[in-house]
């Protein structure tokens, strides 16, 4: 009996503005990743006709590649560019550390 | 009258006889006599006439020979950044890709290159068209080799272009000439995926300008499908809104428009291919001076990639045309009837 009366009971005002302010809480980060960052602290990467430009005007020491990559422990793909001389020692390394853990 | 004596007939003979040997004579002396002096302006035009008959006559190896003589010649006699050697160099760059001699070819283009930059590094559009040039020769060139070594040519060409446009974004002024080369990568990267080969890419790309593969990471193939679309795609929005901001033509931007469902059409996006048609074909529906231009567009099936349009800087895809088969896609030809329902999947048919 108590427990249907206090479930017609409306919540009391100190708890709909406490529900109000958890929601708010809860949705801010949500909001704030909706808001377009400013110029000063959000570097967009560049875009394949950028980075093609870019490997046209450099020797091929400094050139790049763009690629989608999905890290470790998620599954939202993320845009990243390296050195192509770098991925290809991040890529002697890798298997040369398979070939050791298999030896 | 009297009759010239015997001498005199014979002198007669003997002179007329010297009057039409005597230029192949001379000919003859300056390509093959070590001691004749070559280097003056009078015999550089002989040989070089020379040479050009014997291009006419199919002696592809003597005329080398000889256009290499006047070249030479012209360094010597005029200096060794001297403009007039371009000339003479697209001449041997011509017949060394008949001849297919490709050492040779290669270390011309490189020449070329160096001498272009040297000279025109301070005239920007003068730079950015000699860049081109060197672009056209390796389109050329990839037109008759196969493999890696088409491959190598088309990123090279590519690769010129970029340096074409480049130099042209920093001058003002200059953005006219953009569009068409940007279109002309987009077309690279078009034959890059589909008439060339993928083997090597990746390292003729980025690890070396040589024609050489080195090991190591390459992309895939869906990847640089992928890769090729988002570029061709960039280029032809950008070269949209440079219309757009511009003159804002309303038959320049539809024509854009239908360059990009073409670009749809080429990498198997029909849907999306008939959405830019339709935009294309509507806009220009409503403007009556635009009839010829609807029948030139849509009046016949095209085959794609089509042609740029209007192109200051003429060094249009047309090298590369030939390299269009019968087995490509083709923009079909539209009408109104094309938009309604019922021709829904003709789009899918005639690209096939």
């Amino acid at each position: 009996m108590s427990l249907t009366m206090l479930r017609n009971k409306p919540a009391p005002q100190w708890a709909v503005s406490l529900r109000q302010r958890l929601c708010f809480c809860l949705l801010l980060p949500v909001l704030a990743g909706c808001v377009a960052p400013g110029e000063g602290n959000f570097r967009r990467p560049p875009t394949p006709a950028e980075v093609e430009q870019y490997n046209a005007m450099v020797q091929p020491e400094d050139r790049i590649v763009c690629r989608s990559e999905v890290p470790v422990s998620s599954n939202i793909p993320v845009r990243k560019c390296r050195l192509v001389v770098d991925i290809d020692e991040t890529s002697v390394f890798h298997r040369e550390q398979l070939r050791r853990a298999l030896r | 009258m009297r009759r010239p004596s015997g001498p005199a007939c014979v002198l007669l003979v003997c002179a007329t006889a010297s009057a039409v040997t005597l230029p192949f004579a001379v000919l003859a002396q300056t390509l093959t006599s070590p001691f004749s002096n070559h280097y003056t302006l009078s015999s550089q035009r002989d040989v070089l006439d020379s040479a050009e008959s014997l291009v006419q006559t199919g002696e592809l190896d003597a005329a080398e020979v000889a256009f290499r003589r006047v070249f030479e010649s012209v360094r010597a006699d005029q200096g060794l950044f001297h403009e007039a050697q371009l000339p003479v160099l697209d001449r041997l760059l011509a017949t060394n890709l008949a001849r297919q001699d490709w050492e040779k070819f290669n270390y011309y283009l490189d020449y070329h290159r160096a001498l272009a930059s040297r000279l025109h590094r301070n005239q920007t559009i003068r730079y950015a068209e000699s860049l081109a040039t060197g672009a056209d020769w390796h389109q050329r060139a990839a037109l008759i080799m196969a493999d890696e070594h088409r491959t190598w040519h088309l990123i090279r060409a590519r690769n010129l272009i970029w340096q074409a446009v480049s130099a042209l974004e920093q001058t003002p002024g200059s953005q006219a000439r953009l569009s068409p080369l940007l279109y002309q990568i987009a077309t690279l990267h078009y034959y890059l995926t589909n008439v060339a080969s993928l083997r090597g890419r990746t390292s003729l790309e980025v690890r070396t300008d040589r024609p050489l593969r080195l090991s190591g990471w390459s992309m895939s193939g869906n990847e640089a499908e992928r890769r090729s679309y988002a570029v061709g795609q960039e280029l032809l929005e950008r070269i949209y809104r440079l219309h757009a901001t511009g003159d804002g033509d309303s038959h320049d931007l539809a024509h854009i428009d239908t360059l990009l469902g073409d670009w749809q059409l080429l990498f198997g996006r029909d849907e999306l291919a008939r959405d830019y048609y339709f935009k294309a074909y509507r806009a220009l529906r409503a403007d009556p001076s635009a009839t010829q231009l609807i029948d030139q567009l849509f009046g016949t099936p095209v085959t794609l990639p089509a042609s740029y349009f209007s192109t200051p800087m003429q060094n249009d895809t047309s090298a590369l045309s030939a390299m269009n088969t019968s087995q490509g896609p083709v923009r079909p030809q539209l009408t109104d009837d094309f938009f309604t329902e019922d021709h829904r999947y003709e789009l899918d048919h005639a690209s096939q």
